[in-house]
C-alpha cells in the first residue's frame, strides 16, 4: 500500500508591487515537501504577477483577481478554487520559508492534531532575531507577543506548544477546519484576520500550535509602512481605524451573550477614557478612530448577528474555557498606566516625540494583526514585550537623575519658602520653644546638684541637656539657633531618613515620593505649629532608627550583606560587626530618648510589630525566637547610656511611667479618625488628610514578594502604634501614657514606608496581576498622591507652618510681682499646651512651675519623680476634689504668686492666627473659683490667671509678733539683710540641702510644712554691724553626686565613640608609635 | 522563599484596629465638668468654707443668725468673717468641739443694712444654716459660690419687697448681670448690668426699684467674673423667707411636702428663662385621692403661677407635686396664708442631707423621698448631743419612687425637737435621695425649709 503525504496547497496572496514575491514563491518552490502545490493569488494590479511567478516557479498556479478585496477575501477565493487538499498554507508575499518549513509544520499538525500551525518567524534581514513564536491575547482582543523585541534566537523558544493566535505571514490551516469556519471573514480586509480566524478556531475546539522547527523569515512590509493598505473600502481608513474596527468585531462576536456584554462594556469604558484623553491631547485621529470603530460596529450589526449565529453552530469550547486560554487583565489599561507612571501622559496616550519612535527597533518589523499592536500604532498598539523593554530602561517621570534632582530642588525651594519666617522672626513661647540657656549653662544643668524644677529637686540632671549642649557645640554655642534648626530642618532630615530607609529596596522615584509624602504628612507640620521641638527631633531621627532596627532584625532586603567577623572593641572594623551596628542603633535611640523618652516605646513597637508580622509569615533563615532578648538588650543599653534619667525613673516610684509622657484629657486628644490620619493639630483635619494614609493602605494591598514582607511589617507596626495611641488617648492604660505625638511620628514613618513600597509595587507588581481591583487601586493611589500635594502647597503661605506669632505665656510677663524673695508661677493645663515640662495631676491636667517669670532653659525637661514638688500637685488635687478652699495658702510656702491656667498655647487672633483649644477640665476652673484666697486677674478664652493673695515670696521672713511673713532677699542671689530674731522660710527643696549663713555663721534650721526649711536668725546676729544690720545668704550644701553621675555618663558615651575604631587610631597617644596605614576594613564603611 | 501570607495578617490587623476604633468611638470623651461634691460634711477635707447671706438689719425684717454645727467627733477651728453692705467687717475665730453648735448674729455690732458671712473651717464636717429671727424661714449656708443663679416667684407689689442678697466669698472682684422674667416679659434693667461686688464683700439688689409692682418675677443672675453666694429675700407682709434659688433651669422639679390645707395658699411659681414656650405638667399626688394633672404653658421669658391651694380639684392634706416641663424652667413653691407667703426653692436629690432643729421648735414633718426607680436603703444617723456620745444609726428601706416620713424613727418626739440627723443614701449617679422638711406652722406644713443642707 502506497503511503502518500497529505496534500498541501500554499496560497500566496500578493498585492501591488509585492517587493518580496519572487523570494517567497521561490522559497515555496524549493520546499522538500512532495505534495505541495503553489497557488499565487494576484489581488488586483496583476499585470506582471504571472511572469514574475513563472520566472521562479514555473509549476505554480496564478489566479488573478480584478479587485483587491483584502487578504482574507483572496484566501477564501483561493480555497474555493482548490479541491482535495488536506491543508492550506496561507502566505504573505513578503516571507521566506526555510526548505523544510512546510514539512515541519505538517508533521507538527499530525503530531499534535492541531487545526492551525504557525512557524517560528524570524527577521527577514537577520534570521537570528525572533519576531513571533505564536501569540496570545486578552479578552479584549489585544494581542501579546511571546518574545521580546530583538530577542536573539538561541533555541530558547524551540518547543512545540499551544498558542492562541497564529500570526499572519505563513499559516498552515487544516482544510476541513477552514471549511467549517467558513474561511476568513471577508469583512476583515486586513489587520486582524489572523486573530479572528484563530479565535473562531479555538471556539470550534481546534488546537493552534507553534512549530518552532519550521522557520519563516517575514519582511512585514505592511507594518513597516513599506506598502500601503490598498484593499477596497480601506483607502480612507487608517490602520488605526481598521485595527479598532476589527478588534471590536472579534470581541463582539467572540463571546457568549453575558461575556460579550461585560467585555464590551469594559471596552467601552476604556475607549471612553481614551477618547477623553485624545480630546485633551487634541489627537483627532485617535478620537475619530475610536468613534468610528463603534459606529462601524453598529453599522454592521447584521453581520454581527450572523457571525454570532455561526459561532453558535461551531461552538465547542465554553466562554470560561476560552478565557483560560487567554492572558488575564486588560493589557491596554495596564500599558497605559505603566507608561503613564514611567513616561508621562503624552507617552501613555501614544504621542511620542519622533526621535523616541526611532529608538524602538521593534517598530519596523511588524506585519499582520500583531503588527497593528506595535508601538507606532500608539498606546494601545504597544506589544506586551515592549513592557519588558520599558522595565529595563529609565522611565521619564521622576526617574532620570535630572528630573529627580529638579524635583528635590523644587521641594527644597518650596520648603524654604514655607519656613522662611521660622528662620529669623520671633519664636513664641509655646511647646518646647522656651529660650535655651547658654551653652555652658546647659552643661551646668546636666551636672547640677540642684534644679529649680517644681519647688526644687536634687535629682540627677536630665541627659537631654547634655544632648542640647553637645548640639550647641556645633553651632559655636549660639543656642538660639538650635530650635530654629529643628523647626526648619527636622522634617526634611526625616524625609532623608525615609529615603535612606528605602534605599536599595525601591526605585529612586519611589524613595523620592515617599520622602515628599513624609514631609506632607500632617504630624510633622502640626508639631512645628505647636513648637514641639522634642517631637520634631524624633520626626527627624526615627526613620534612621527604623532602618537600623530593620537591619538588625534582618527584615528581608535590609541586611544586604552579612555582618563582618567579630573585631575587638575599639579596633577598626568593629563598627561593621553586629555589636558595632547594634551599638549605633542604641546610640541613636539613646539620643532621641534623651529628648523624648517615648522614643523607647516607639522602638518597642517596632520590634513587636516585626515580631507580630513574623508570626504570620516567618522570614526564612531568620531566628525570630527571642525578640524579648533583643528588646531587652536595647532597653538595657539605652538605660546605661542615659544613666541619670534611669536613676530618676528608678526613684520616681508610681510616677515612673510618667517619663514617657503625661496623660492628656480624653476630650482634647485626637479622635480615632484623626489618629488614622496622623493628625494632632490644625493640619490633616480636612478630607485631604485621608489621602496619604489611603495611598499607604493601597500600597500595602498592591505589594508582592519581598515588598509585601516589608510592607506587612510596616503595617503591623503602624497598627500596633495606632492601637497604643488610641488606648493612650482614651487613658485606658492608666498612668502609662506615652507621648501621643511620638507614637504618631512612628506611624508617620510607617505610612511613608508603605507609600514608597506602594509606588514600587505600581512599578513592578501591578503588571503581574490580571485586570481587577489592583488597577482601580492603582488609579486611586496615583490620584491620592497627586491630590495630596495640593493642600500641601497651600500651607506655605504663612511662612511658618502656622506657628503662632505670639504666645499666651508672653502676654503674661507683666503679671509678675515684685522680685523680692523670688516668686514662682504655677502653670496648669493640658500637657501639650504647657510651655514647659511638668507632672501630671489628672488626665488632661499637668502642672509645672517656673521661677521668677516665664519658663526658660531650666524647664525644658523635668524628672519623672516629682519629689517634693508633690506638695504643689497635692494641693491642686485637693482643690480639684473640693477638699480645700485655701489653695493660695497651701501654695504660698512654695512662693507661688500666680496660677496660670492655659486652654491654648497661643491666643486666638482674628484673621492672624488660629490655635486649637485644648481646655483644662472645667472642674479645675470651678475649683479655683472656689478658693477664698485666689483672685481672678485675667480671663480670656486662652488663659485664666489667678493671683495668690497670700503670696510672700519664695524666701520670706516672719517677724515675731506679726502673723504675715514678708518677702526678703534678692531673687537672683537669695541673699540680703535680715532682722535679728526673725524666722526665715525658704520655699526651696530639698530642705536638707539648704542652709542660711548670717554674716557667715550658719543659722539653725528646722523643717516646716513638712518640706520647707526655716531658719531662726539669732536675736544677737549682726550686733556688731552697726547701722547695716546682719546679712543672710542661702547656700546649697550637697555632695556633687549628680556631677559624678553625669561625668560617668559622658564617659560611657565617649567610650562607645572610641569603640568605633578610635581606640585603635588613638593608640599612638599612649604608645608613642604611629601605626601604619591599613586599608579600611570592608565593613568599616558599613553604612 | 515562600510567598508571604497577606490576608491573615491584614485580617488580624484590621480586626484589631476596628475593635479599638469602635471602642474609642463609643467611649465617652470624659465628663470634665463635674466637680466632686464639696459637701460641708466632708470630714476629710483640708479646709472648707461656708457662705451665708440674706441677713438684714433688724429694722428691715430679715434679721437672723447663722448656726454652725460640727457633725464630726473632732474639734474644728472656724474663722468667721462678717461683712456688711457698707463695708464694715469683723472676723472671729471659734473652735467647735465635737457635735457642738454655735450661733452667730451677723448684724450684732455691725453697721449696715445687709450682711454676708464667710466662714473658713479647718477641715470639714461643719455645716451652717441661716435662720430668720422669727423662725419663718431656714436655709443652709453654701460651701461654694455659683456662676449662674435662678430664682422664681418674687413679688414686688405694694406691701412686699424682693431683694437679692449677694455675697462675694472669694478674693476675686465679681461682676454680674441680672435679668428678670415676669408677666411683662423679659427685662434686663441697665442698673443691674455689670454690677460689681468687691472681694469678700456684700451687696444687695432691690428688685422693686426696677421691676415695679409685679408678682411672680423670675430672676437670672449671670456672673461674668468670679463666683457669688446669692439668696433671694422675699418679704411679704410680716413674713420673710429665704429663696436659695437654683443653679440652672430644669425640666423637672419635686416638691414632696405641699400643704393643701384649707385657708392655706400653695402655688408653684414658674419662670421660663428661654426663648421657647414651656409646656408644664404638674402631677399632684395626695393619697388616697386621685388628682388630675394640671397643665399650663409658660411663655418665653415670662412667668406664670399654678395654684395648688386653694384649688377645688385638690382635697386638703399634704401633697407631693412633681413638675415636668418641655423646656427648662425655674420653679419655686410659695406657701402661706393670704398674701403672706414664703418662698422656697425646689431641692435636688443628693447623697446626704442634714436635718437639724436649728429653731428649737422641731418640724411639722420631715419626708424622705426616693426619686429613683429602685429601692434604696437609707441610713439615718442621729448626732449625739454630748461630746462624748456616739452617733446612733438606723436603716430605712425606701421603695422605688416613694416617700416616707422620718417621724416614724423618732416615736418619742415625732417633731424631732433638738435633733440633728444626717440622712445618707448609697452613692449613686444621679443621687436618688430627697429630704424635705416643714417648720412648725398652723395650719401645718406651710413653711417649707428651703434646701436642707446637702447642696
Amino acid at each position: 500500500m502506497e503511503s502518500r503525504a497529505p496534500a498541501v496547497v500554499a496560497v500566496v496572496v500578493t498585492t501591488g508591487s509585492g517587493p518580496g514575491l519572487e523570494v517567497a514563491v521561490a522559497s515555496l518552490a524549493a520546499q522538500n515537501y512532495e505534495e505541495l502545490s503553489l497557488l499565487v493569488v494576484a489581488n488586483g494590479e496583476n499585470e506582471h504577477v504571472p511572469a514574475r511567478v513563472a520566472a521562479v516557479a514555473p509549476n505554480a498556479f496564478v489566479r488573478a483577481l480584478d479587485e483587491n478585496h483584502g487578504y482574507a477575501a483572496a484566501c477564501n477565493e483561493a480555497a474555493l478554487s482548490v479541491e482535495g487538499s488536506a491543508f492550506f498554507l496561507f502566505c504573505h508575499d513578503d516571507v521566506r520559508l526555510e526548505p523544510d518549513a512546510v514539512q515541519m509544520m505538517v508533521e507538527a499538525a499530525f503530531r499534535t492534531n492541531a487545526g492551525v500551525v504557525t512557524p517560528k518567524f524570524v527577521s527577514y534581514n537577520d534570521p537570528m532575531v525572533l519576531l513571533h513564536v505564536g501569540q496570545t491575547c486578552d479578552r479584549f482582543g489585544v494581542v501579546h507577543e511571546r518574545v521580546e523585541p530583538g530577542e536573539i534566537d538561541h533555541g530558547q523558544q524551540d518547543l512545540e506548544r499551544d498558542v492562541f493566535v497564529a500570526p499572519g505571514g505563513a499559516t498552515l490551516v487544516r482544510s476541513d477546519l477552514f471549511a467549517t469556519l467558513r474561511g476568513f471573514d471577508p469583512l476583515i480586509t486586513v489587520l486582524g484576520e489572523d486573530l479572528d480566524l484563530c479565535w473562531r478556531a479555538q471556539i470550534a475546539g481546534a488546537r493552534i500550535v507553534v512549530a518552532p522547527s519550521a522557520t519563516v523569515a517575514h519582511r512585514e512590509t505592511i507594518a513597516s509602512g513599506e506598502r500601503p493598505v490598498t484593499a477596497v473600502g480601506t483607502r480612507r481608513a487608517s490602520r488605526q481605524d481598521l485595527q479598532r474596527r476589527h478588534q471590536l468585531l472579534v470581541v463582539a462576536t467572540g463571546w457568549g451573550r453575558r461575556y460579550a456584554f461585560t467585555t464590551l462594556l469594559a471596552l467601552f469604558a476604556m475607549d471612553t477614557m481614551e477618547f477623553v484623553l485624545a480630546l485633551v491631547g487634541r489627537d483627532s485621529d485617535r478620537a475619530g478612530a475610536i468613534l468610528g470603530s463603534w459606529r462601524w460596529l453598529f453599522h454592521h450589526r447584521r453581520r454581527i448577528r450572523e457571525r454570532r449565529r455561526q459561532r453558535h453552530e461551531i461552538q465547542v469550547l465554553s466562554d470560561e474555557e476560552l478565557r483560560r486560554l487567554q492572558v488575564g487583565g486588560a493589557s491596554r489599561l495596564k500599558r497605559f498606566f505603566v507608561l503613564f507612571l514611567r513616561e508621562g501622559l503624552d507617552r501613555a496616550r501614544g504621542i511620542l516625540p519622533p526621535e523616541a519612535i526611532e529608538d524602538h527597533e521593534f517598530d519596523a518589523d511588524a506585519v499582520g494583526f500583531a503588527a497593528a499592536f506595535s508601538e507606532d500604532e500608539e498606546f494601545d498598539e504597544i506589544p506586551d514585550s515592549a513592557m519588558m523593554e520599558l522595565r529595563s530602561r529609565p522611565a521619564r517621570v521622576l526617574t532620570s537623575f535630572r528630573s529627580q534632582a529638579a524635583a528635590v530642588l523644587v521641594v527644597i525651594v518650596l520648603w524654604l519658602i514655607g519656613s522662611r519666617n521660622l528662620v529669623v522672626t520671633h519664636l513664641p513661647l509655646i511647646g518646647r520653644l522656651a529660650p535655651l540657656d547658654s551653652w555652658s549653662m546647659m552643661w551646668r544643668h546636666f551636672f547640677a546638684s540642684w534644679s529649680p524644677n517644681g519647688v526644687g529637686t536634687g535629682s540627677p540632671g536630665t541627659p537631654g541637656y547634655a544632648v542640647l549642649a553637645f548640639a550647641g557645640t556645633f553651632v559655636l554655642g549660639r543656642m538660639g539657633i538650635l530650635p530654629r534648626l529643628a523647626l526648619v530642618f527636622a522634617i526634611p532630615v526625616g524625609a532623608i531618613g525615609v529615603s535612606r530607609l528605602l534605599r536599595g529596596r525601591v526605585s529612586n522615584r519611589a524613595r523620592l515620593i515617599s520622602s515628599v509624602a513624609y514631609m506632607a504628612l500632617p504630624l510633622g507640620l502640626d508639631m512645628i505649629s505647636q513648637g514641639r521641638i522634642d517631637v520634631l527631633v524624633v520626626v527627624a531621627g526615627l526613620p534612621f532608627i527604623v532602618r537600623r532596627l530593620f537591619e538588625l532584625m534582618d527584615v528581608p532586603g535590609f541586611r544586604t550583606q552579612p555582618y563582618g567577623e567579630p573585631v575587638a572593641f575599639g579596633h577598626r572594623g568593629w563598627r561593621g560587626t553586629l555589636s558595632g551596628q547594634r551599638m549605633i542603633a542604641v546610640m541613636l535611640i539613646a539620643i532621641l530618648t534623651a529628648m523624648a523618652p517615648a522614643t523607647l516605646i516607639a522602638v518597642t513597637l517596632i520590634v513587636l510589630g516585626v515580631f507580630l508580622a513574623r508570626v504570620f509569615e516567618t522570614d526564612e533563615g531568620v531566628n525570630t525566637a527571642h525578640p524579648w532578648r533583643f528588646l531587652g538588650s536595647l532597653w538595657a543599653n539605652v538605660a546605661i547610656l542615659l544613666l541619670p534619667l534611669t536613676v530618676d525613673v528608678g526613684l520616681a516610684g508610681r510616677r515612673a511611667l510618667g517619663v514617657f509622657g503625661l496623660a492628656r484629657g480624653p476630650w482634647s486628644v485626637p479622635s480615632f479618625p484623626e489618629l488614622l490620619r496622623g493628625a494632632d493639630g490644625g493640619f490633616g483635619l480636612s478630607w485631604a488628610g485621608w489621602l496619604l494614609p489611603g495611598a499607604a493602605l493601597v500600597g500595602l494591598l498592591l505589594c508582592r514578594g519581598e515588598r509585601l514582607r516589608i510592607a506587612s511589617k510596616a503595617a503591623s507596626i503602624a497598627t500596633l502604634t495606632l492601637i497604643v495611641a488610641a488606648l493612650d488617648a482614651r487613658h485606658w492604660m492608666g498612668s502609662f501614657a506615652p507621648d501621643l505625638d511620638v507614637l504618631l511620628a512612628l506611624y508617620m514613618v510607617m505610612l511613608a514606608l508603605l507609600i514608597g513600597l506602594g509606588v514600587s509595587a505600581l512599578e513592578n507588581d501591578l503588571r503581574q496581576a490580571g485586570f481587577g481591583w489592583r488597577q482601580v487601586a492603582a488609579v486611586l493611589t496615583v490620584s491620592a498622591l497627586v491630590v495630596a500635594a495640593v493642600p500641601f502647597a497651600a500651607i506655605f503661605a504663612s511662612g511658618r507652618f502656622d506657628l503662632p506669632t505670639t504666645s499666651v505665656a508672653e502676654s503674661l510677663s507683666t503679671l509678675s510681682p515684685s522680685s523680692a524673695g523670688g516668686y514662682r508661677v504655677l502653670w496648669l493645663g493640658d500637657p501639650s499646651v504647657l510651655p514647659l515640662a511638668g507632672w501630671s495631676v489628672a488626665p488632661g491636667l499637668a502642672a509645672a512651675t517656673s521661677s521668677n517669670g516665664l519658663p526658660g532653659g531650666t524647664s525644658l525637661f523635668s524628672t519623672p519623680d516629682s519629689g517634693t514638688s508633690n506638695v504643689v500637685l497635692n494641693a491642686v488635687e485637693s482643690a480639684l476634689s473640693g477638699a480645700t478652699v485655701r489653695l493660695g495658702q497651701l501654695l504660698a510656702p512654695a512662693g507661688i504668686s500666680t496660677i496660670v491656667v492655659m486652654n491654648s498655647s497661643a491666643p486666638e487672633l482674628q484673621g492672624v492666627q488660629t490655635v486649637p483649644l485644648l481646655p483644662v477640665p472645667e472642674v479645675l476652673l470651678t475649683a479655683l473659683g472656689r478658693q477664698s484666697d485666689l483672685s481672678l486677674e485675667l480671663q480670656t478664652k486662652s488663659v485664666e490667671v489667678f493671683a495668690n493673695s497670700l503670696f510672700h515670696g519664695i524666701v520670706s521672713e516672719t517677724v515675731p509678733g506679726e502673723k504675715s511673713p514678708t518677702a526678703v532677699f534678692s531673687s537672683a542671689s537669695y541673699s540680703g539683710p535680715v532682722i535679728p530674731g526673725t524666722i526665715v522660710q525658704a520655699g526651696l527643696a530639698p530642705a536638707s540641702a539648704f542652709g542660711l549663713d548670717v554674716d557667715g555663721q550658719p543659722a539653725s534650721r528646722a523643717i516646716d510644712h513638712l518640706w520647707t526649711p526655716i531658719f531662726h536668725v539669732s536675736a544677737t546676729a549682726g550686733l556688731n554691724d552697726g547701722a547695716t544690720g546682719p546679712t543672710g545668704q542661702l547656700v546649697l550644701r550637697r555632695l556633687p553626686l549628680n556631677a559624678l553621675l553625669a561625668a560617668f555618663t559622658l564617659l560611657m558615651w565617649a567610650l562607645v565613640w572610641l569603640g568605633f575604631g578610635w581606640v585603635h587610631r588613638l593608640e599612638w597617644l599612649v604608645t608613642g608609635r604611629r601605626r601604619g596605614v591599613h586599608p579600611r576594613h570592608a565593613r568599616d564603611d558599613h553604612e | 522563599m515562600s510567598s508571604p501570607r497577606r490576608v491573615p495578617l491584614l485580617l488580624v490587623l484590621a480586626a484589631a484596629l476596628l475593635v479599638v476604633g469602635v471602642l474609642s468611638a463609643l467611649a465617652k470623651k470624659g465628663d470634665n465638668s463635674h466637680l466632686p461634691s464639696a459637701l460641708a460634711l466632708n470630714g476629710r477635707a483640708e479646709s472648707t468654707a461656708l457662705y451665708c447671706t440674706g441677713f438684714s438689719d433688724q429694722k428691715l425684717g430679715a434679721s437672723g443668725r447663722v448656726i454652725f454645727l460640727n457633725t464630726t467627733n473632732q474639734s474644728h477651728l472656724v474663722t468667721i468673717d462678717d461683712v456688711s453692705d457698707t463695708g464694715d467687717a469683723t472676723s472671729k475665730e471659734v473652735t467647735l468641739r465635737a457635735y457642738q453648735q454655735f450661733g452667730f448674729d451677723p448684724s450684732a455690732g455691725m453697721h449696715g443694712d445687709y450682711f454676708g458671712v464667710g466662714a473658713q473651717v479647718s477641715g470639714g464636717g461643719v455645716v451652717g444654716v441661716q435662720v430668720t429671727r422669727r423662725h419663718t424661714s431656714e436655709a443652709p449656708c453654701i460651701s461654694t459660690g455659683v456662676t449662674d443663679w435662678f430664682g422664681a416667684g418674687f413679688d414686688t407689689t405694694v406691701g412686699s419687697s424682693a431683694v437679692l442678697s449677694v455675697y462675694n466669698p472669694t478674693a476675686t472682684p465679681a461682676v454680674f448681670n441680672v435679668s428678670t422674667f415676669s408677666s411683662s416679659g423679659y427685662v434686663a434693667p441697665a442698673k443691674f448690668q455689670g454690677y460689681a461686688v468687691g472681694p469678700h464683700s456684700q451687696a444687695e439688689i432691690h428688685l422693686g426699684t426696677e421691676i415695679v409692682n409685679l408678682k411672680d418675677v423670675g430672676v437670672h443672675v449671670r456672673v461674668l467674673r468670679g463666683t457669688l453666694d446669692i439668696v433671694g429675700l422675699q418679704q411679704s407682709g410680716p413674713t420673710v423667707s429665704f429663696n436659695p434659688g437654683v443653679n440652672h433651669a430644669a425640666t423637672s422639679a419635686i416638691f414632696p411636702l405641699v400643704t393643701t390645707a384649707n385657708n392655706a395658699t400653695a402655688q408653684i411659681r414658674l419662670s421660663n428663662p428661654g426663648p421657647t414656650p414651656a409646656n408644664v405638667t404638674l402631677t399632684v399626688t395626695l393619697a388616697p385621692f386621685h388628682v388630675p394633672n394640671q397643665t399650663l404653658t409658660v411663655p418665653p421669658y415670662g412667668s406664670t403661677v399654678a395654684s395648688i391651694t386653694p384649688n377645688p380639684a385638690i382635697p386638703a392634706g399634704i401633697a407631693s407635686v412633681v413638675m415636668s416641663s418641655s423646656q427648662p424652667v425655674v420653679a419655686a413653691l410659695a406657701t402661706g396664708t393670704g398674701n403672706d407667703v414664703a418662698l422656697s426653692a425646689p431641692q435636688s436629690p443628693e447623697p446626704e442631707f442634714l436635718v437639724g432643729d436649728f429653731t428649737g421648735n422641731g418640724f411639722d414633718d420631715v419626708t424622705l423621698t426616693n426619686t429613683s426607680s429602685r429601692s434604696i436603703s437609707v441610713s439615718v444617723v442621729s448626732l449625739p448631743v454630748s461630746r462624748s456620745g456616739q452617733p446612733r444609726t438606723a436603716q430605712i428601706r425606701l421603695s422605688a419612687n416613694s416617700s416616707q416620713t422620718l417621724r416614724s424613727e423618732f416615736p418619742t418626739d415625732p417633731r424631732l425637737r433638738g435633733a440633728d440627723v444626717i440622712v445618707a443614701a448609697p452613692r449613686a449617679s444621679p443621687p436618688a435621695l430627697l429630704v424635705t422638711a416643714t417648720l412648725p406652722t398652723r395650719p401645718a406644713g406651710m413653711t417649707v425649709v428651703s434646701g436642707l443642707d446637702g447642696r
